[in-house]
């Protein structure tokens, strides 16, 4: 029972805990503030171990409001863009590069040169042309994410489906006369699941990073939500006076992508210890 | 070789052709294209006069042809927020400031990370090792925008040592290009350190040692020459991570480049500005990654023919 435990990353899971799952999931039970309530009396409090009050733990922003709630807050919207952008991205990824491998030919060059396209097109760039066209907003943040990551799913999967659909079994399936369909979800799926979930594990830190990029360029989640990419700009004009209010948003957002980058390599080497090495 | 050359040329156009369509489609998807090429208070003669330069009243197809013969002749329209400027000549006098920056921050990132690699392979296990996979771990998880921040504040406020922000010499240059490289030198010692380890287990290797030639000749030498191929590939990477890096950067220290003005370009709503910015971050990205394919190629035989 311990040797199985061994290696697992128990650091990285206890500051996910801490920094992202339970203030996203109870944010109204652990934020001793509300986020949003502005109180000028209050304004650009220290945090506490610089002569603040306990009353705010991190201190305040320009607008007197408390940072440690803020950022509570903003958990909800790492949970929420990256499992709505991951399972889009790898569904959709992992689907077409299921089709590309199994049915080789035109199809899958048709879709391995789309795959191409996408890696040359520089994601903030993509964005910033699509924040011309559409005002920011939660949708448009998702369909960047999703047009970032499905072609890192479509290359992996597409590369192991190849090997597999050269498979006696596969072979055997198509002679008793199995559809296209049931060979792809019942005979290749099965295996290339666990890539798909080391690669979506791996992908997570790249997906908080883009949307706190985003963010802070103000082609994201559009204000007042405290997502830690505003939270940072909020303090980028300030940060001679009251560091802290860039500090700590960004210090979340660092613990959060270090512990899930941590995550996904021990997964990967449980998982699958000869390939997805970079 | 000839051939591989063609192959790579034309997969290369074609992507180019693909993202011309895209940055096409996004001005259709704009609405009114005039609305988005002409200020607000235009007379109807502008009007007119935008509708018969672009070929508004054409089919859709001819229209594109005729954005990309434009685009061809350096034409993308006059930018908005800088009125009576060519778009192209607005990014253009930009892009200096760019190109000087990414190259300072990728000569940062070559000269720390492939010693740092080559060290903690040449010293697999050791405290060296982990400190060199702690920095990438840790390089990999800071975000950029905040790096430079923390860096201002403790360089530039607390500190004092070097300017705040702004456009200058060397001085302005060491923070952003740090901040920029911080990343990249995370992922590149990384690569270096697994490619030279699988290099160092290689039976010439072992060869060379067993001549008796000492180890820092081996390392230095004859290792490094051969795992340089896989870093090699990591360059097409780096300069797509150093253009989106500017963005961010350049952005953060008010550095008056490429990067910078798309942003301010999407404040001012100037459309034709973006729509040249990413185009011509793409043909940079494109044409870089096929020169690291080619070089890649002359390296490696193999290649050629795959």
């Amino acid at each position: 029972m311990l040797a199985k435990l061994k290696g697992v990353p128990f650091f990285a899971l206890a500051v996910l805990l801490i920094v992202v799952v339970v203030p996203g999931l109870f944010a109204e039970l652990v934020a001793p503030h509300d986020p949003f309530a502005a109180n000028l009396r209050n304004r650009m409090q220290p945090p506490l171990f610089l002569g603040g009050t306990t009353e705010f733990i991190l201190g305040t922003d320009r607008l007197g409001r408390d940072m440690l709630s803020r950022i509570i807050y903003g958990a909800r919207y790492v949970i929420v863009i990256s499992l709505i952008g991951i399972i889009l991205g790898a569904v959709l990824g992992s689907a077409l590069g299921l089709v590309a491998g199994y049915y080789k030919g035109i199809v899958d060059a048709l879709i391995m040169r789309t795959v191409d396209i996408s890696f040359a097109l520089p994601s903030v760039l993509l964005a910033l042309a699509f924040a011309t066209i559409w005002q920011p907003s939660f949708q448009l943040v998702i369909g960047v994410v999703v047009l970032v990551i499905w072609a890192f799913f479509a290359r992996q999967v597409r590369a192991e489906a190849l090997v597999i659909s050269s498979k006696d079994y596969v072979a055997r399936a198509q002679l008793v006369g199995s559809s296209d369909l049931r060979i792809l979800t019942r005979h290749i799926l099965p295996g290339v699941v666990n890539t798909i979930v080391v690669l979506a594990t791996l992908q997570i830190g790249v997906v908080i990073m883009l949307e706190a990029t985003l963010s802070f360029l103000g082609i994201g989640i559009p204000r007042p939500a405290p997502a830690w990419g505003l939270l940072v700009a909020d303090g980028r004009q300030l940060i001679v006076t009251a560091w802290w209010i860039s500090f700590f948003p960004g210090l979340a957002i660092l613990l959060t992508v270090l512990s899930v980058n941590l995550l996904g390599d021990w997964l990967r080497d449980r998982l699958d210890p000869k390939r997805l090495r970079s | 070789m000839l051939k591989f050359l063609i192959r790579r040329l034309g997969q290369s156009l074609i992507a180019l052709a693909v993202i011309s369509v895209l940055v096409f489609g996004l001005s259709q998807l704009t609405g009114n294209p005039t609305d988005a090429l002409l200020p607000m208070d235009a007379s109807p003669e502008q009007r007119e006069n935008i509708i018969r330069h672009w070929g508004l009243d054409r089919p859709l197809h001819e229209q594109y042809f005729t954005f990309v013969g434009n685009a061809l002749q350096g034409d993308f329209g006059e930018s908005m927020k800088w009125r009576g400027q060519p778009a192209l000549e607005v990014v253009m006098r930009h892009l200096p400031a760019t190109l000087q920056l990414g190259g300072f921050a990728v000569l940062i990132t070559i000269i720390a990370a492939i010693p740092l690699g080559v060290i903690a392979a040449r010293y697999r296990g050791t405290w060296i090792d982990s400190f060199a996979n702690m920095f990438a771990l840790l390089g990999q998880a800071l975000p950029p925008f905040w790096l430079g921040l923390i860096f201002i504040w403790i360089f530039a406020v607390w500190l004092g040592w070097l300017p705040t922000s702004g456009y200058g010499g060397l001085y302005h240059m060491i923070l952003p290009a740090f901040a920029m490289a911080w990343f990249q030198i995370a992922a590149l010692t990384r690569l270096t350190r697994s490619a030279m380890i699988d290099v160092l287990d290689t039976e010439y290797i072992k060869l060379a040692r067993a001549k008796g030639l000492s180890g820092n000749a081996i390392v230095w030498k004859h290792a490094l020459r051969n795992a340089s191929i896989v870093p090699l590939t990591f360059f097409g990477v780096l300069a797509g991570s150093i253009l989106k890096g500017s963005i961010v950067i350049e952005t953060v220290f008010a550095w008056p480049g490429t990067g910078w003005l798309a942003i301010e370009a999407i404040r001012g709503r100037d459309f034709p500005v973006i729509q040249t910015t990413v185009l011509l971050f793409a043909i940079i990205y494109l044409v870089l990654n096929f020169l690291i394919d080619v070089l890649y190629a002359i390296i490696d035989p193999r290649i050629r023919t795959g």
